[in-house]
């Protein structure tokens, strides 16, 4: 989430090259957060090539913010 | 381990995400309130026989101030309705780039609206009212084109496209003259209620049928 949150879309092999998974092991994930309408998956083609790629939807980007925000009082709260 | 490591982690989080967070703030409902704004303008100004280079000028401008202020409410409101702040940083970021391109266009329409006399002769160019006429509105389309391609790099992609055809548009049109059977003072209405009312409309019309699309995938 954050990887996709730092970008506009993600491809499949980017993700998976960065965050070191399995193809198997990331298709679950993308597949749960893709179930619950957070991430928008786009299949295409790209010099004769299949190409998925990967982009947070607005209640992706919503909930990822509040989460980002629900971190950020912990941890300040922490440090009180 | 660094005690700060969390918070520094969530502020590089933050950080990436701000700086490429798209505008995508209420674009379709403000395309489609300045498109229909931009109609109405064109066909009431007509009605309303506004033939003078002053009375055009003032007529759009007062358009355009209620296109912004209609602009900026729902722009507003969505901010509220998604609990997020209205100054943010990709709010920020369209603003400044729209800002020279608008700056110019209104001042140099003010230089012009002061320079006309009883005459309506342009004094810059000494060109003649009914040439006034028809620079202003395309004048105001390419500088308008100019702005929207500035803030589409942060927009979607679409917004530079659309930017691109003002541009162009304004640009192949004033190679031509007037088309046969229209009044200066008519084209020049067809032309403001073509760029900033019609393709305003289709555009929102756009976005609205992409992003359905999107969220129902």
């Amino acid at each position: 989430m954050s990887m996709l949150a730092a970008s506009p879309e993600l491809s499949f092999t980017e993700m998976r090259d960065a965050l070191a998974m399995t193809d198997g092991n990331l298709t679950t994930h993308i597949r749960a957060l893709q179930q619950e309408g957070y991430v928008a998956v786009a299949k295409s083609f790209q010099n004769r090539r299949p190409l998925t790629t990967c982009a947070l939807t607005a209640a992706g980007r919503k909930a990822f913010a509040e989460y980002i925000n629900l971190l950020e009082q912990i941890v300040r709260q922490t440090k009180k | 381990m660094n005690p700060n490591w969390a918070e520094e982690n969530l502020q590089t989080i933050r950080t990436l995400m701000e700086r490429s967070a798209v505008y995508r703030r209420a674009l379709t409902p403000v395309m489609i309130f300045s498109g229909a704004l931009g109609m109405a303008g064109a066909l009431a100004g007509r009605a309303l026989n506004i033939n003078s280079p002053r009375g055009f000028i003032c007529f759009w401008g007062s358009v355009a101030f209620v296109a912004l202020a209609g602009s900026f409410l729902l722009i507003r409101r969505q901010a509220l309705k998604d609990a997020e702040p209205f100054w943010s940083p990709p709010t920020r970021r369209v603003t400044q780039a729209f800002l020279p391109p608008l700056a110019a266009g209104f001042m140099i329409s003010i230089a012009i609206a002061l320079r006309l006399g009883s005459a309506q002769e342009v004094e810059l160019q000494n060109l003649g009212r009914t040439i006034s006429m028809l620079w202003l509105p395309l004048g105001w389309v390419i500088l308008y084109g100019c702005a929207l391609h500035a803030a589409g790099f942060f927009m979607p992609r679409s917004v530079k496209m659309l930017g691109w055809a003002f541009v162009l548009g304004g640009t192949v049109l004033f190679e031509f003259g007037v088309p046969t059977g229209l009044s200066r003072i008519d084209y020049a209405y067809v032309i403001m209620g073509f760029f900033f009312g019609v393709l305003h409309l289709a555009y929102g019309a756009y976005l609205y049928w992409t992003e359905k699309g999107k969220n129902a995938a």
